[in-house]
């Protein structure tokens, strides 16, 4: 009896060790910023296929409501053989233009005026690498109780050989959005037929899941990657982003080479 | 320098006085023991490392004196008309438990010696120091110290005059260590027991240490018992320890081996929870050490430590890591004045990471061979030269994967390989009864080499131009002279001021993605991309011993400027990253502080408060528009108390208190939408501080019955009689008022509401007893 007691009154002190970590919720002050204006702009390489977005920035710690948009503003998108679109705002601070379409090779210039700041950025069209296919495998959950069986994807394709690939993948169906960004660069998988997990965001069965696969330029390879990597806080500040013109501007401009499939998740026992 | 030579000259014949001191009841070498010449006052040297003295004097009758704090002084006759070789045991003569022996030296040893910006361990003193799980810790009780940092809970790592952690040399019988932590940094690889002395250098860093910019910790393994067999041995709550020492062939040579286990992990086992049964954890280490009297003129000693920790859960998981080194020496005495030491060490830090649930393992080390020549050289009563080389041989092997499974293919990361050879040359030098100087001069080298491909870099960090190079082959070489100097002037018995400057190289880099140290860092050479880091340091100080010798007063200040150095560019990508030298800056710094200490060093109660007054700031081009911002080890205020009182023979309380302004962190200030997920938003790099750290930890140390009584036969008188057996029960509370000090901050979306947002505050020990039983015979 006693030395149950003695195990016992040990293995807490143990738990304590291991365990005594304790996490809780603060409130701390944080210095006030100036607002800034947040940029995210793509040119997909098929007809009408592109957007901007254009929000403002709140202090960390205001969660009465949303985030405020920019309206108004005008976007305009040009190319490098002369090519020019005006878009136009199809909700508030959601520019469109229903008649650009993206060559590889050409460059994208976005131009943009909004409460009388002027910004600028560029971006390549990358040569589309195809998503051959799709495959499924059941999530392991070696550290949870949880019963429901979840589902990882996994995206196979070609890396181009000699030629230095980045590539982004997104994956969503309608009742989950993926997790964080999910980009690679092909030092791992030089020339090789890829099967790359999409490894933050699991599925349900039955779930039908929007896959794309992106070639994308360097800078924005390396942006998500700055931007994934400070949010955990190895190295905490805003990512290097490539749109000018003013210093409190955050986000990015990219023009996207993309190969997209559906796949519905299949029950595995 | 050689304008000394003048004083040589002189046409007296000179004799030698040379030996070895050792302590009369385990054979051990003294350390800095003093020996002075009653008949010329201010002439005396100390014994080396090694415990070696040389003294040369005038033809003459002398009285000599052997003396050592806590040790019985001897003295010696010495007809000075021929060469002599004298060795000496001492014996200890701290008899009297009541008073706490707090300095193995000479009590105003801190005046008189040139030594300045100098932190040494007692170890006997750390004992009665209250501790996290009661394992004392050589390395925790030098972050009580002016000067000396702590980097924080769970992290061994710490911060000397404003360098990072990576700037500390940390020596083990001269080899590396480049991991210096377990069970990530919640306890360090020294092992006390098996330590025999600590002494690190802040500032004036002698020219025989080169390689890191901000301190140098030299750490000394005990020799073994060289008379008989003795056994140490600790049980504490979650760790044990035992040494044995003995004697290879009585007085000629002596084995020390001690080894440590944490067992935190068993008492895991009977948890209800089955992830907590299958998790593992847990360190070990090991020290050996021999050493055999060759003749009369050689000693061999021969050292290692091994030292793994292991975590793991169920077949799933593992990961381990750990500290391999070896140290072979020779000491040789070419003549009664010049001493020599040979050295081949050996070091290797390794991590392995095996996930088997994904079907891959990933490999990572840097391992140096290293050949070492010193010689000292006992000129005369004013001059002590030393002179030596060194060459290293680094390997850096920053990460393999190789897998099993499909979806990740095998990939390695080449190796680096680089040469660092160093020669140096100083001189201890005393002028007059009043001022004395020790003064040097390093060259360092270090030569990149082959096989490898080298990248260069545009001004965002994307590969522009690779090159291949062949094995062997330089790549790229950096060299430079590394001045030091270090003044003592007495101004009376009890007090002097000090000066020093030292200009230092770094060639090793690490990166670190965190303050702390995990032990995924992995370590950088210089390179066609990363310059050697240059740090220039001078220092001023003042010391005062009051009451005879009760009390210790010092202030320091310095100032340090920095080159070169290397902070990350927004975002970086640290580990397995091949082109991670795109993702570096390069800029400079500056460092200075005032430095406070206060000691009481005799009675029953002993203690010291220290304090420090800091500034640390780096300068980066890319980084905050170019303005100078706070280093993230920047700590404005820094105290620590420690107070230590003897109630009775048999019963000591203990108690420490430390305060220290919080890190300069990033915290972010906004946030916005991109990709539908909310993301920080960012002001200035360290433009927010971690609230203030603080916290009180209490000790009470309870002798077992050590002495007994017996009435002696001759006399009648009853006599104090050291028992065979020693032992002592250690309790301790490790932050007795359970303050909350922040480990982490994390900004996120909170779960249940993804379009808001919260701040989750990492706190790691409340409040920790815990108890431990040591004993020796």
């Amino acid at each position: 009896m006693l030395k149950n007691k003695f195990l016992h009154t040990i293995t807490i002190l143990i738990m304590a060790f291991v365990m005594s970590s304790c996490e809780k919720v603060v409130d701390l002050k944080l210095e006030d910023a100036p607002q800034s204006t947040v940029v995210e702009a793509i040119v997909h390489d098929s007809i009408g296929d592109n957007y901007v977005i254009i929000s403002k920035s709140k202090p960390f710690n205001d969660n009465v409501g949303g985030f405020e948009t920019v309206s108004g503003a005008s976007v305009v998108i040009s190319d490098n053989t002369g090519n020019s679109f005006a878009l136009n705002e199809i909700r508030s601070g959601v520019y469109n233009s229903p008649s650009l379409k993206g060559i590889a090779g050409r460059t994208y210039f976005l131009s943009i005026n909004a409460d009388g700041k002027s910004i600028t950025a560029q971006s390549v069209m990358q040569a589309r690498v195809n998503l051959d296919s799709l495959s499924q495998e059941k999530v392991n959950k070696p550290f949870s109780s949880d019963t429901i069986s979840e589902y990882r994807i996994f995206t196979h394709f070609y890396d181009t050989p000699g030629y230095k690939n980045y590539y982004r993948l997104k994956a969503s169906s309608k009742t989950v959005q993926q997790k964080g960004v999910l980009v690679l660069n092909d030092n791992l998988i030089e020339g090789d037929h890829v099967i790359f997990p999409i490894f933050q965001t699991n599925f349900l069965e039955n779930d039908t899941v929007l896959v794309q696969l992106l070639s994308i330029e360097e800078e924005n390879f390396r942006y998500f990657n700055a931007l994934t990597s400070s949010q955990n806080g190895e190295v905490p500040g805003n990512p290097e982003t490539n749109l000018n013109g003013d210093d409190n501007v955050v986000g990015y401009f990219a023009a996207y080479a993309k190969s997209q499939r559906l796949y519905v998740i299949q029950h595995m026992p | 320098m050689f304008i000394v030579l003048s004083n040589y000259c002189l046409a007296q014949e000179r004799f030698t006085l040379s030996g070895t001191i050792k302590d009369e009841a385990n054979g051990e070498d003294l350390i800095g023991v003093t020996i002075f010449v009653k008949e010329l006052p201010g002439v005396g040297t100390v014994t080396n490392v090694y415990g070696f003295y040389s003294l040369t004097l005038p033809k003459g009758n002398y009285t000599i004196q052997y003396s050592y704090v806590g040790y019985k002084t001897i003295e010696f006759k010495a007809n000075l008309t021929q060469n002599i070789k004298k060795n000496v045991q001492i014996i200890s003569g701290a008899t009297d438990l009541a008073v706490v022996e707090i300095s193995a030296e000479r009590e105003d040893e801190n005046v008189r010696s040139t030594e300045m910006s100098v932190s040494k361990i007692d170890m006997k003193e750390i004992e009665s120091i209250p501790v996290l799980f009661g394992e004392k810790d050589i390395l925790k009780t030098i972050q009580l110290l002016p000067g000396v940092k702590s980097g924080g809970e769970g992290n061994a790592g710490f911060f000397v005059r404003g360098g990072s952690s990576d700037q500390n040399l940390i020596l083990l019988d001269e080899a590396p260590v480049y991991n210096a932590s377990h069970l990530l940094g919640f306890f360090s690889v020294f092992n006390s027991d098996a330590i025999k002395d600590l002494k690190l250098y802040k500032g004036g860093i002698p020219a025989e240490y080169g390689g890191r910019l901000s301190s140098v910790m030299d750490i000394k393994m005990k020799e073994g018992n060289a008379k008989h067999i003795a056994v140490t041995g600790g049980v504490g709550l979650i760790s044990s320890k035992l040494t044995i020492e003995a004697p290879i062939v009585k007085d000629k040579g002596s084995f020390i081996i001690s080894g440590r286990r944490t067992y935190a992990d068993l008492f895991l086992k009977l948890s209800n929870n089955a992830d907590q049964r299958n998790t593992t954890l847990y360190f070990y280490d090991l020290n050996l050490k021999a050493n055999y009297q060759l003749s009369e003129k050689d000693r061999l000693f021969i050292s290692g430590y091994f030292g793994r920790d292991n975590f793991g859960f169920a077949d799933r998981f593992s990961f381990t890591w750990g500290n391999t080194t070896a140290t072979m020496r020779w000491n040789h005495l070419f003549n009664d004045k010049v001493f020599s030491n040979t050295s081949f060490i050996y070091s290797n830090y390794n991590y392995k990471i095996d996930i088997a649930a994904a079907g891959f393992i990933i490999n990572s080390k840097i391992q140096d061979i290293n050949f070492k020549q010193d010689f000292d050289f006992f000129w005369n009563e004013n001059n002590k030269l030393k002179f030596g080389g060194d060459i290293i041989h680094h390997t850096f092997d920053p990460g393999e994967i190789s897998s099993s499974g499909e979806a990740v293919g095998s990939t390695k990361i080449e190796n680096k390989y680089s040469v660092e050879s160093a020669l140096y040359v100083s001189n201890e030098h005393k002028f007059n009864e009043l001022l004395s100087a020790t003064y040097g001069l390093r060259y360092s080298n270090f030569t990149q080499i082959g096989p490898g491909e080298i990248y260069t870099f545009d001004k965002k960090g994307n590969v522009s131009d690779t090159t291949k190079y062949t094995e062997n082959n330089p790549i790229t070489t950096y060299h430079g002279f590394e001045p030091r100097l270090s003044v003592n002037y007495i101004l009376n018995e009890t007090s002097s001021i000090k000066t020093s400057y030292n200009r230092m190289y770094q060639h090793l880099h690490l990166l670190s993605n965190s303050s702390g140290n995990n032990p995924t860092d992995s370590w950088l050479p210089s390179s066609n991309n990363i310059k050697p880091e240059i740090a220039d340091q001078i220092a001023l100080g003042y010391f005062k011993n009051f009451k005879d010798n009760t009390y210790e007063f010092s202030i320091e200040t310095y100032y340090k400027v920095l080159q070169n150095t290397i902070d990350y560019r927004t975002g970086a990508t640290i580990s397995l990253n091949p082109t991670v030298e795109g993702e570096l800056l390069y800029g400079k710094g500056r460092a200075y502080g005032l430095e406070f200490y206060l000691k009481r060093g005799k009675g029953k109660f002993t203690g010291w408060i220290s304090y420090t007054l800091a500034r640390t700031e780096v300068q980066f081009d890319q980084i905050n528009k170019g303005a100078w911002y706070p280093a993230k080890q920047d700590r404005t205020h820094d105290v620590s108390v420690v107070a230590m009182y003897s109630l009775s023979e048999r019963l000591k309380i203990s108690s420490t208190f430390v305060f220290y302004t919080g890190n300069a962190v990033t915290f972010p200030t906004g946030k916005y939408i991109i990709d539908g997920q909310i993301i920080n938003l960012y002001s200035a790099r360290n433009g927010s501080r971690i609230p203030n750290y603080h916290r009180m930890d209490i000790g009470v140390t309870w002798d077992g019955k050590n002495y007994k009584e017996i009435t002696n036969p001759e006399t009648g008188e009853k006599e104090r009689v050291k028992r065979k057996f020693q032992s002592s029960w250690n309790f301790s509370v490790y932050n007795v008022y359970a303050r909350e000090n922040a480990y982490s901050f994390t900004f996120r979306p909170k779960e249940d509401s993804p379009t808001q947002t919260e701040i989750i505050q990492l706190s790691l020990f409340k409040i920790i007893p815990s108890v431990s039983y040591n004993f020796n015979f």
